[in-house]
């Protein structure tokens, strides 16, 4: 009789410790109150406001060609297109370099079956000009480009073409974007093959070339 | 596609997915209850063999509760101890912040398949800014090399090893879609996996269990596991860390892509967008009538991948007409 009832009560005093390590939890899971989980105090996104500046890449080097000869240092020698074409009467129909005597002709032209004038300014070699005879600086190629390739100019405007860096959210930070050229070689302007980079590693026991497997 | 139906887990449990503060037994009151009435200590030790419990895990750790549970100031608690470790372990001093979510915000991304040309550096960028383990060459992306024609993404292969595009190929970079029905959710046993407000499903590396479950309802292959503790060199260490995204993870846990939750919460644009050499990436809030990924939607013929499943992504794919 003894011994049961011993039994009885470590068995009472057990139970009984259980029971208020189960209060204790509870009461101190509502003593804490909402965790992170709470989100009724987040912050509501505002469009308003400043917005920083969208910036897109110039190129705003002087335009120049090689001229084929070597300085000392065995650097090209690169001449200002002016140099040459403000006395040289301009051939608005040249389309390759093999119609050229001097200099252009290392370069290759893969862009269609445009002549050099198509773009090159024949009256200031150090300028472009649009079809309808405007004259633009190098910096803005893109107005130029996008005589020909509105789909990807408005592509372009929508935000879908062309590299970038910065914030989505421009009222909390800036954009920096590509322009055509940084990707595009404007005489071959096809996006050049590249090796991929970091290939995955083939886990022990899968087969690489087998398809994506998780 | 055929072994990736949606999964529960099959104990028949009635796996819950509610709010993580509905249960009231949860791993965390009794642990602490049995906690109360043992000793802390002593009831680790004693459950040390079956549970995740190691020689490494602290007892703050083991019995840490679920992230949305923590009051502010035991998560900052968290925090301290988190950075210590890493400090610790890699040697580096690292930044964790708590990014949270801002209502008026769903993140979307899409994705140019006329423009991606496969060259892998959104994968290379993610590998980096995450701080994935090293050895394994870890990514969230995986880019698929696919036959021009076929869009099952079963198909696609992701070894391919010769300069690209290929002529008859074309490429799909494959990350999480941030489902807005995620079944990885829907499995988890321990509610260690949630969707937020801005749309992105995250995971508390803490309170996962790594039972992988999520993994095998993934219809994108999107969840990686970490098999090993992540080598990291100290100085590759990007020590910009989010609790939620890319701090280190332990050993034996869950791991997805959160849409550089880090850096789009502060506003900024993910990694792999700005790895991005093409401009196949638009990256947005999809609340906002005026943003680009919204331009994306309302202009192209967008598509999702596995749309018969009903997972809903928040990540289309287009291609220029
Ligand atoms: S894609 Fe992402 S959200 Fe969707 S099921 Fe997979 S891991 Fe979950
Ligand atoms: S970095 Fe851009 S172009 Fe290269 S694989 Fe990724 S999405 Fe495609």
């Amino acid at each position: 009789m003894q011994e049961i009832s011993k039994t009885g009560r470590v068995v009472v005093v057990i139970a009984v410790l259980i029971i208020l390590g189960l209060l204790t939890a509870v009461a101190v899971s509502y003593m804490q109150g909402a965790g992170t989980g709470d989100r009724s105090n987040l912050e509501t996104w505002t469009p308003g406001g400043t917005q920083h500046e969208v910036t897109i890449n110039r190129p705003d080097l002087m335009p120049m060609v090689d001229s084929g000869k070597k300085d000392r240092q065995g650097n090209p020698v690169m001449i200002r297109c002016n140099n040459c074409h403000d006395t040289k009467e301009p051939n608005t129909l040249t389309e390759s370099a093999a119609n050229l005597k001097d200099f252009h002709q290392h370069m290759s032209f893969r862009h269609n079956s445009l002549k050099c004038a198509s773009c090159h300014n024949p009256e200031d070699y150090e300028s472009l000009r649009l079809a309808d005879g405007t004259t633009v600086s190098f910096s803005n190629v893109m107005q130029l480009c996008a005589q020909c390739h509105g789909p990807q100019f408005r592509d372009y405007n929508n935000g879908s073409h062309g590299g970038m860096t910065g914030y989505w959210d421009l009222s909390r930070g800036p954009r920096q974007r590509n322009n055509c050229v940084d990707c595009h070689d404007p005489h071959a302007p096809a996006y050049p093959k590249v090796m991929p980079v970091f290939p995955p590693k083939t886990r022990i026991g899968t087969k690489g070339g087998e398809g994506a497997k998780h | 596609m055929s072994d990736n139906k949606k999964e529960s887990c099959g104990s028949g449990c009635g796996c819950h997915n509610g709010a993580p503060d509905e249960s009231l037994f949860n791993r965390r009151n009794v642990l602490k209850a049995a906690g109360a009435t043992l000793g802390v200590a002593a009831f680790a030790k004693a459950m040390a063999p079956i549970t995740e419990w190691k020689e490494t895990t602290s007892v703050d750790e083991f019995l840490q509760t679920h992230y949305r549970e923590l009051s502010n100031d035991q998560l900052d608690e968290v925090i301290a101890r988190l950075e210590e470790e890493t400090k610790k372990d890699y040697g580096a001093d690292v930044t964790i912040t708590d990014h949270r979510p801002q209502m008026g915000v769903k993140f979307g991304y899409a994705l140019n398949l006329s423009i991606c040309i496969g060259c892998r550096r959104c994968a290379e960028a993610c590998h980096h800014e995450n701080n994935h383990d090293r050895a394994t060459s870890n990514s969230y992306i995986r880019v698929l090399e696919m036959t021009k024609g076929s869009m099952d993404m079963e198909k696609g292969n992701v070894h391919y090893d010769h300069p690209v595009p290929h002529p008859d190929k074309f490429y799909m970079p494959v990350q999480c879609q941030q489902c807005d029905n995620p079944p990885c959710v829907d499995v988890c046993p321990v509610e260690a996996t949630w969707k937020e407000e801005d749309g992105i499903v995250v995971v508390d590396y803490n309170w996962c269990i790594g039972c992988r479950y999520c993994e095998a309802a993934c219809p994108y292959h999107a969840r990686r596991f970490n098999w090993k503790k992540p080598v990291v060199p100290k100085n590759e260490i990007n020590p910009n860390q989010s609790y939620l995204s890319n701090r280190i993870r332990p050993q034996g846990v869950m791991e997805k892509c959160t849409f550089c939750l880090h850096r789009t919460r502060e506003g900024r644009m993910p990694a792999c967008l700005e790895a991005c050499p093409t401009g196949a990436r638009v990256f947005g809030n999809l609340l906002d009538p005026h943003s680009e990924i919204r331009k994306v939607i309302d202009t192209k013929r967008v598509f999702v991948l596995k749309e018969e499943l009903g997972t809903r992504p928040s990540f289309f794919y287009f291609f220029d007409e």
